[in-house]
């Protein structure tokens, strides 16, 4: 099952927060200061002759701003921003048919350099934008007619981090729906290598069952029509048999990617040069097979009127997940029609079943304690074109989770924790990236605290709680123990209820700070500095052993918290934010980086070199 | 869920009036077979969908069963539905290029004709005819000739509207990166091609970006204008092919899968000014509203959907931010977001404010929202019959009717209620003139008039101003009436015919509102009869036209000359006509 990131314990984290000094309020729209710099400039084509470009859009974005601005080109590809308060900005440019891109970026996506005004000072920059890449074909129906309204989509292998894996997502142009010619034209793409898949809506009309009549079929109909004898009484038995045995096949359209397979990992790369024009990208739909799943949903207490099961697609390489809904009703019996062939989940969500008439009673309430009240159930399915049966989802209770916070240091703080109160953020499933209710957690005036309805699988905490990498106060979370294993560091399988986790918090942390500079010894502060663990199993997303930080505009930059161990550490001005959570670019530089190592508490400084 | 037409629907639950034969048993083992066929070649077509509807949707008694899968027609173009039970069916195709077929449909988008299956019956030779569609492109070009990216064009198709020749949106297309647009998937016509997108005008927090105060947005379909200079702003009108307004603009004649390119489009700006102001409502600023700028004198065409708009702030604020000069009207409708307390339905929120522009920029403009305005009144039962029972009576749709353009409100009027005891109150509307009308009667009923200080105002419109309109009866009757026959061409009856009927007083050939009820068509069966189970009594013309001529028959001039080749016939009260009509030609 794929490991689910998430960070089931942050409500612990937030709960301390509570107790930290007092900080000032955040003053989310801070006026707009009038200033006297200026910024202004050209945007011209990314060519060996570049030509301005005359209404583009040029969005200008600071800090000193309380939102951007943006400006259009004139006839020579000019433009202006005024009256600017001294700081630093980031400047982008865009026009239709072009490929966005920020000012001192190396490729569209990725981060630009900012530019910094002084008061009075008036900046002049040139934005250079490439021209964007066409593919177009046509997109033939699986009898070789020309098909109108497929949606055609160029995808690119991407990390995503939120995932933790590499997927196949939009490429940024918009996806083109195919005309009444069956032609789609796919323009304003980076230069580059895309997957092309065509699909159907798959609430269109193409996509429900449809049938195929046999020949003979035919040829019968037309002789009864004809006054041949007509089908008497006797034999209606015989013809509804008939009926029942005969295979009807019901199919829909699958997703294709170029040249024609519908498995994506068997699609080709289409390689576009910048401001090149691919024609001749043809796709044949193909009908797929579709089957029926029937199933029941088993519970010990008596279901609602309605639950809603979920079925969603788990293939890898999918980056939107579609979701189907059925009902269950009170016998918990449910029907998935025209499913087509692939692997998928079967997913009911939390039920609250404490009310329900036959649910076991809830344990005697311990101080803080929460009884299991929500149920839930997790299916998987092979589907191949022939109908299923008797597909069974069993309501599970949640789990359980307590423990306690323990606070190490100097002085350890005095805490009222029955005065704290905690919200949960909501937890997202990774399969099926579905919202699930909250548990309710609570903390008892000896800083236990239970967490319930939990649903058992692969858990992991990140970067993402609090005290990971900015301080709750002047604390530090250190870490987080359940069944022997430290929840920062390992997945830690949670199948049954634990009542041993210690949340730890410590007053020391260890500190990396150094200076970022470029191959002549400058101070660059266009680049990242990366920090990672020399050991590659602690290379997933949001790991507190991974950290990726801007330096400020003197190149300075300062890691806290990293835990002790041997780290890598590199400075990179090609990488985007949070894409050092791919373990493949990792890989990439980890020979380029320089090795430390941190003990506990320690404090380190380091240079590192833009490579 | 599938949106049931409204004349489907109106005809389920008026009724039917047919005398119950003695049931016969049904062997449910109905047969239709047929093929689908290319309208200009008469070449099967292979890769068609074909459905099945009609007695599946509605069916005459019991509960509605399950409709057969649908059929794809292979290389010979066959369909076949078996088991099917006794009624009367509907049977379609859908096929990628071209327009919607169905039985007994002779023009693209023309009326159907259902198949009626005995019990066991067996019906063969059933062609479903299909036509390509067709296309306009061409290339869109600014005032430097450069190809504008991204811009919407739309087409617009003349058709009749309330009995007003009008140019009505039929599709829209973006122009690609060498500027080219494509209008695919238009049945024949005339045409005419804009790029009419205007851009929406927000308040600086939704959009995260100004130009200066406030946003400007850019949406998507919306060319990008010159950049400002100094004071002047600019933008690009709505413009037709080629360059200019509606009344310049080149008609393109569109004939069955003809493909028309070239048809270009060069954009030039044109100064605008600013145009702000407040929205206040009755409970003070009204935050959040869209407000349309309406040019004024577009009756030939409607720009409604692409109309410069702007959008209120918190304070009820709102700037146009570049307006061509010229009269327009500011517009405003809107669903009040709390309902009112004494009612559940609705509240709308209008408003209608002049304006001029000119050359120099307006501020201060006020707009006033008003409430809308709503119409009560009660049923009457006018018969022997048991009267419907209280749940009944709460389903039937009181409709207002705006005579005087399409529905004002974005979204339709919102739904009428209707007490245990008859008493109805219709969701709120803007002034103007109406009609009150009903969407569906009660089983057995036929809507006979909506009385309101003298007057049917079911037929003619009032004046809805200044206050609610109280006191309307509604009068249904259970003695129908309605009008039959047989449509006899020179070979013997004639099942291609429509049979056309409307009222002899020519003020009502136009203004009549969306759903006229005395201005009716319907199409012959097979055998050539035809049928309306329920035209109120009155004085009528009613002729029969080949289907071909019956296309936007609705219009005020059509109807002048079909007058003078129409046989007069006259509906009494409780009166069941049979009028039978020969085949007439129009041209």
């Amino acid at each position: 099952m794929r490991i689910k990131a998430l960070s089931i314990f942050a409500a612990v984290c937030f709960a301390a927060a509570h107790l930290a000094a007092q900080q000032p309020p955040r003053d989310t729209r801070p006026a707009d200061k009038i200033g006297t710099a200026s910024i202004s400039g050209v945007v011209t084509s990314d060519e060996a002759q570049p030509r301005p470009l005359r209404r583009a859009r040029v969005t200008l974005n600071g800090p000193e701003l309380a939102m951007g601005r943006t400006s259009i080109t004139a006839d020579d590809g000019s433009f202006t921003f005024e009256r600017l308060p001294a700081g630093r900005y980031t400047l982008a440019a865009a026009k239709e048919a072009y490929v966005r891109m920020s000012y001192g970026a190396r490729r569209p996506n990725a981060q630009g350099t900012p530019v910094a005004v002084a008061d009075g000072q008036r900046q002049r920059v040139t934005l250079r934008i490439p021209r964007g890449s066409v593919i177009t074909g046509t997109v033939l129906d699986p009898e070789g007619q020309p098909m109108r309204g497929v949606l055609v989509s160029a995808l690119t292998y991407r990390f995503v981090p939120g995932v933790g894996e590499r997927r196949l997502v939009s490429a940024g142009a918009p996806s083109s729906a195919t005309d009444d010619r069956g032609e789609y034209r796919i323009f304003g793409l980076p230069a580059g290598g895309y997957v092309i898949s065509a699909g159907v809506e798959q609430f269109s009309v193409s996509s429900l069952d449809i049938r195929v009549v046999p020949a003979g079929e035919i040829q019968q109909a037309l002789s009864e029509r004809q006054g041949g004898p007509p089908q008497a009484p006797a034999q209606s038995p015989s013809a509804a048999t008939t009926k029942a045995n005969e295979p009807r096949r019901t199919v829909a359209y699958a997703p294709v990617y170029y040249p024609g397979t519908a498995v994506s990992a068997q699609a080709s790369t289409v390689t576009v040069a910048p401001g090149e024009e691919r024609t001749g990208i043809d796709i044949q739909m193909q009908y797929v097979p579709t089957a029926k799943i029937e199933g029941m949903v088993i519970s010990a207490a008596a279901l609602p009127q309605v639950t809603p099961v979920m079925l969603n697609s788990s293939d890898p390489t999918l980056a939107v997940d579609s979701v189907r809904v059925a009902s269950a009703g009170p016998d918990g019996r449910f029907t998935f029609n025209a499913v087509p062939p692939g692997q998928y989940n079967l997913i009911v969500r939390p039920v609250p079943l404490g009310a329900m008439a036959g649910a076991p009673r809830p344990q005697p309430a311990a101080p803080g304690a929460v009884s299991a009240s929500m149920y839930w159930a997790l299916g998987t399915v092979a589907v191949q074109g022939e109908d299923l049966a008797g597909v069974t989802l069993t309501l599970q209770p949640g789990l359980t989770i307590s423990g306690r916070v323990v606070f190490e240091g100097a002085t350890p703080p005095a805490i009222d924790f029955s005065q704290v109160r905690v919200p949960v953020p909501p937890l997202r499933l990774a399969v099926g990236n579905l919202p699930i209710p909250s548990p309710m957690v609570r903390l008892d005036a000896t800083g236990r605290f239970t967490i319930g309805d939990v649903i058992p699988g692969p858990y992991r905490l990140t970067t993402t709680a609090q005290g990971m990498r900015s301080p709750i106060g002047a604390w530090w979370l250190k870490s987080v123990v359940a069944g022997g294993r430290d929840l920062l560091d390992s997945v830690v399988d949670i199948r049954q209820s634990i009542d041993d986790v210690v949340v730890t918090f410590s007053d020391r942390a260890t500190e990396l700070s150094g200076t970022v500079t470029d191959a002549q010894g400058n101070p660059a502060s266009n680049a990242f500095a990366l920090v990672f663990a020399a050991d590659s199993q602690f290379w997933f997303t949001d790991s507190r052993r991974i950290a990726g930080v801007r330096p400020d505009a003197e190149g300075r930059f300062t890691i806290r918290n990293l835990p002790p161990g041997t780290y890598l550490a590199v400075a990179s001005a090609d990488v985007d934010d949070r894409e050092w959570f791919d373990p493949e670019i990792l890989q990439r530089l980890a020979p380029l980086a320089t090795k430390l190592s941190l003990a506990e508490g320690e404090r380190k400084t380091l240079d590192v070199t833009v490579r | 869920m599938k949106i049931i037409p409204f004349g489907a629907l109106a005809l389920a639950l008026l009724g039917q009036t047919a005398v119950q034969s003695p049931p016969a048993p049904d062997p449910r083992t109905g047969l239709i077979v047929g093929q689908v066929v290319d309208a200009a070649t008469g070449k099967p077509l292979s890769g068609a969908i074909v459905s099945i509807g009609g007695e599946f949707l509605f069916p005459a008694t019991g509960p509605r069963p399950t409709p057969p899968p649908r059929i794809l027609t292979g290389s010979d173009g066959y369909f076949v539905f078996r088991d099917l039970p006794r009624g009367s069916f509907t049977i379609s195709a859908y096929k990628s290029g071209y327009a919607d077929g169905a039985t007994g449909r002779r023009r693209p988008g023309g009326p159907s004709q259902p198949i009626e299956i005995k019990p066991g019956g067996r019906v063969g030779d059933v062609m479903v005819k299909m036509w390509r569609v067709a296309s306009i492109s061409g290339t869109v070009v600014d005032e430097a000739g450069e190809a504008i990216v991204g811009v919407q064009i739309r087409a617009f198709r003349r058709s009749v509207v309330e009995g007003r020749r009008r140019f009505v949106s039929a599709s829209t297309a973006m122009s690609d990166d060498r500027g080219i647009y494509r209008l695919g998937d238009l049945i024949p016509g005339d045409y005419v091609v804009a790029a009419t997108a205007q851009p929406i005008t927000a308040p600086v927090m939704m959009t995260g970006s100004a130009f200066g105060q406030p946003a400007y947005a850019i949406g998507r379909g919306i060319p990008v204008p010159p950049p400002s200079k100094g004071q002047a702003v600019f933008v690009y009108p709505p413009t037709f092919s080629p360059s200019g307004p509606l009344d310049q603009a080149t008609i393109v004649p569109l004939g069955s899968g003809e493909e028309r390119t070239a048809v270009d489009i060069a954009l030039h700006p044109i100064r605008g000014v600013r145009v702000s102001g407040v929205v206040t409502g009755p409970d003070g600023p009204a935050a959040s509203m869209q407000l349309q700028m309406l040019a004024s004198g577009n009756e030939a065409v409607s720009l409604e959907q692409d109309a410069p708009s702007a959008i209120s702030d918190q304070t009820g604020a709102f700037t146009f931010f570049a307006v061509a000069s010229g009269d327009y009207t500011i517009r405003v409708a809107a669903r009040s977001r709390t309902p009112g307390a004494q009612t559940a339905l609705p509240s709308v929120l209008w408003a209608a404010t002049p304006l001029s522009v000119g050359r120099t920029d307006i501020d201060g403009v006020v707009v006033s929202l008003q409430r809308g305005l709503r119409v009560t009144g009660r049923f009457e039962f006018d018969g022997a019959m048991e009267k419907p029972a209280a749940q009944r009576l709460a389903q039937v749709p009181v409709v207002v009717d705006a005579a005087d353009g399409p529905a004002s409100i974005s979204g339709g009027a919102g739904p009428s209620r209707v007490d245990a005891s008859g008493q109805f109150t219709t969701a709120d509307v803007p002034p103007g003139k109406y009609f009150v009308r009903i969407g569906g009667s009660p089983q057995g009923w036929m809507f006979k008039s909506a009385m309101y200080n003298g007057r049917d105002v079911a037929d003619t419109p009032f004046d809805l101003r200044g206050g609610d309109a109280t006191g309307l009866v509604i009068t249904f009757t259970d003695r129908w009436s309605g009008m039959r026959g047989m449509v006899q061409s020179a070979d013997g009856p004639d099942p291609d015919a429509t049979v056309l009927v409307f009222p002899v007083d020519e003020q009502m050939w136009s203004a009549f509102g969306m759903n006229p009820r005395r201005i009716r068509s319907v199409r012959t069966s097979a055998t050539g009869e035809y049928n309306f189970p329920s035209l109120l009594p009155g004085d009528y013309y009613a002729v029969a036209v080949h289907d071909d001529q019956a296309a936007d028959w609705r219009e005020t001039k059509f109807m002048e000359s079909l007058a003078r080749l129409a046989t007069r016939v006259s509906i009494g009260d409780g009166e069941k006509k049979t009028q039978d009509l020969h085949t007439r030609d129009v041209r």
